[in-house]
């Protein structure tokens, strides 16, 4: 029986070798499936590009709109909602005459009842409106000039600060948001001059603006000073200290080069110890100072290989000090701060970057708080595409060497059409060691649902 | 991350071409690929992908399609001027507006693309890499029937050629060729054999079937409407159909100019970033478009 049975299965198995191998079919005609589309007549979505004959229709072609949800839920203890706000962002493009174009970029959100945001005000709702950029830009031959509100992105580093400081960071919602979407505009004036492979770019900063840091009693507000000791006097940067950068970049062959001088108000703040209130509270002055940057920034692709480096060397850098004797008062530090990475495509079926970084504060004091004399960073990510692109399935870590604490996100996202698109994300801290800097994070994990509706 | 600027080469280059007297199929393909397809190119590109089925003689989409509209500039260079240049921009849908690729290409053989990527919502140029060009690439072109393998330049030199038939093709005579890679180019492609029927008088390729690696039949490629513009043939219409996911993508030339007046300076990083430089330039060259 046994012996009848293997018979059997090792008959079927050579038969269906043989079929799978094409043996005793038919000699096949070239293309035995021609008839299929003989006909030329075949059914494809129509959309057209709307008319632009006149100007209100060219102008609302030129405007696009998103329609966005985003609901987050934190997940540890104490459980709760964390974001549940609808936005409107609208992105208009606009070529006057022939040689001047306009841009304006803005969002507003609607901050529902319990939104972190509308939370700390005690507000039913709050209603926000930003605007990203705003600008009119003109082109002349080989030089463009664009006055108005604008980001400016520098460097490779995708994980790392070391030549991306002109334009600052809202820092509201803590890392659950994108770091393009967490960028900041400045009013500047901005002159490009391109010559066959390189631009030179001069910006010229009246107005710089800072770091936005979560609101008090928002969810990622962390009370740095004692509020029942301290009262912290905010001090806006000073207007007369006009922010100038200056970029060369060029291409050479398989690699993009180039050269930073930058002098630049800082991003973060620092606290000077000024006396005592007249409540006898100690008295804290909140600045920013100011720092130079010289930097150098290249890439190298290699088959699936894409190295990235960046060096720079930041003069004059604020610190906050607090001596033993109690003083607080900012230290002037220099620093130099590098970042080393590698993207990696598998030929299209995944994608891989990985990054080190390290900030090094020259003459390092004892004295300096909120940072370490190395600084050390690791960044990584993976993402893959399925389903004919339509799905995304991503993963990215944050690892800080030293302390040890990581930050790790998985995200899915999906193209129902093509115009509106959902995605799922969860992120998660681990923080390890009670003296980190992110200790009063470490239960802030939270998982995030956004729909994005464009049109 | 993947390559996403369009060079048909597979599938337009072989569509698109007008020579002289071919004796056999190696010169045959040479003339193919040294054709004369402009040394300009602007064109608006709607592609759109849906899961089809027959319906009578129709073909029709059993889902809503997947639509993109793109528009491509391309400059040929180099010393041959078989290099070529070329920037791609994302028009439709909304939610991709404004996503720029900048490719230069290469004839020498084993030269690898360079490629940048713009997108406004990252706000700087971005170099990327397509791959190792040794191994075979998988992923389609913004989720089309369309690979990246499909649109890379075409070596003579990579297949060996024979005339299989001559047959009626559309009502028009065609030789039936097919091309075999030889085992270098074997290696990094997914195809195992492409056979095309080419119309002998109008010397258009009208068809090709592209095989997989196990030498089943996987791809149908057909061409429709082709059309004189500036005396060099050009194919508006062409079907991919996947035979194995019946899946299908049409790539329509909604608009078409060749041979057009393009500065160098268009096809750099420049037009990425420079709105008012892109645009204005743009106006201009749309004025010729068919």
């Amino acid at each position: 029986m046994m012996k009848a049975t293997g018979f059997i299965i090792a008959s079927m198995l050579i038969l269906l070798f043989l079929l799978s191998s094409g043996w005793c079919q038919p000699q096949a005609p070239l293309d035995d499936e021609e008839a299929e589309f003989e006909a030329p007549d075949i059914v494809v979505g129509q959309r057209d590009i709307p008319d632009r004959e006149t100007i209100c229709s060219e102008v609302l072609n030129n405007a696009r709109f998103t329609i966005s949800h985003q609901f987050s839920y934190k997940t540890k203890s104490p459980r709760k909602v964390v974001t549940n706000r609808l936005a409107l962002q609208m992105k208009w493009e606009q070529l006057f005459g022939e040689s001047y174009y306009f841009l304006l970029d803005g969002k507003t959100t609607l901050f529902t009842g319990n939104d972190h945001q509308s939370e700390a005000d005690d507000e039913d709702y709050e209603i926000r409106t930003r605007l990203r950029e705003g600008y009119i830009q003109a082109s002349f031959g080989r030089l463009n000039m664009k006055v108005g509100k604008q980001i400016v992105v520098w460097g490779e580093s995708e994980g790392a600060v070391v030549t991306d400081v002109v334009s600052p960071r809202d820092l509201s919602e803590f890392f659950f948001t994108t770091l393009e979407e967490s960028r900041i505009g400045q009013t500047m004036v901005s002159v490009n001059l391109f010559s066959w492979a390189s631009q030179w770019t001069l910006l010229i900063n009246p107005d710089p603006r800072t770091v936005e840091e979560p609101d008090r009693r928002t969810e990622y507000y962390l009370e740095l000073w004692d509020t029942d000791l301290f009262e912290v006097i905010e001090e806006e940067p000073d207007e007369t200290d006009t922010e100038l950068s200056f970029r060369w970049k060029r291409t050479f062959g398989k690699s993009d080069v180039s050269i930073m001088l930058a002098h630049l108000t800082e991003n973060q703040p620092v606290f000077r110890f000024t006396g005592l209130t007249s409540t006898d509270k100690f008295m804290l002055i909140k600045e920013y100072g100011s720092l130079k940057m010289a930097g150098v920034t290249a890439n190298l692709s290699r088959g699936k290989f894409l190295w990235k480096c960046e060096l720079a060397y930041k003069s004059d850098r604020s610190f906050q000090s607090l001596s033993l004797a109690g003083n607080i008062d900012p230290a002037e530090k220099d620093t130099i701060d590098a970042a080393l990475g590698l993207e990696y495509n598998a030929n299209g079926a995944y994608f891989v970057l990985l990054e080190a970084s390290n900030q090094l504060i020259r003459d390092w004091s004892d004295d300096i708080q909120g940072t370490r004399r190395n600084q050390s960073n690791l960044y990584g990510s993976w993402s893959k595409l399925f389903i004919y692109d339509t799905l995304t399935l991503g993963y990215s870590f944050y690892y800080q060497i030293q302390d040890r604490d990581s930050f790790h996100k998985v995200n899915l996202s999906y193209g129902f059409t093509d115009n509106f698109m959902g995605s799922l994300e969860y992120g998660h801290l681990y923080v390890r060691d009670k003296d980190s800097l992110l200790w009063n994070f470490r239960d802030q994990n939270r998982i995030t649902v956004e729909l994005e509706y464009h049109f | 991350m993947p390559r996403f600027v369009i060079l048909f080469f597979v599938i337009f280059v072989t569509f698109s071409t007008s020579f002289g007297f071919a004796e056999d199929a190696r010169e045959i393909m040479r003339n193919l690929i040294d054709r004369d397809d402009g040394t300009t190119e602007l064109t608006r590109i709607r592609l759109s992908t849906c899961r089809y089925k027959k319906e009578g003689k129709r073909v029709v989409c059993v889902e809503t399609p997947r639509t993109k509209i793109l528009e491509g500039v391309r400059k040929d260079w180099g010393p041959r001027g078989k290099d070529h240049k070329t920037i791609t921009m994302v028009l439709d849908p909304p939610g991709e507006r404004g996503i720029g690729f900048l490719q230069y290409d290469y004839e020498k053989w084993g030269k690898e693309t360079d490629q940048w990527i713009y997108l406004s919502a990252m706000g700087k140029v971005k170099r990327i890499i397509s791959g190792n060009e040794n191994e075979p690439k998988t992923g389609s072109f913004f989720g089309s029937e369309i690979s990246y393998e499909d649109m890379e330049a075409h070596h003579l030199e990579d297949y060996t050629y024979t005339i299989l038939a001559s047959e009626t093709y559309q009502k028009r005579p065609c030789w039936v060729i097919e091309s075999i890679p030889i085992p270098e180019h074997a290696r990094r492609s997914n195809y195992s054999k492409i056979v095309d029927w080419v119309d002998k008088e109008r010397f258009l390729v009208l068809k090709s079937i592209l095989y997989n690696r196990q030498g089943k039949k996987v791809k149908r490629v057909t061409a429709r409407k082709p059309e004189l513009i500036n005396g060099i043939w050009f194919v508006r219409y062409v079907l991919i159909s996947n035979l194995i996911t019946r899946r299908m993508t049409v790539m329509i030339f909604e608009a078409v100019a060749l041979n057009i007046p393009i500065e160098d300076e268009f096809l750099t990083q420049r037009t990425l970033t420079d709105g008012a430089f892109r645009e204005s330039t743009l106006k201009r060259l749309r004025l010729y478009l068919k």
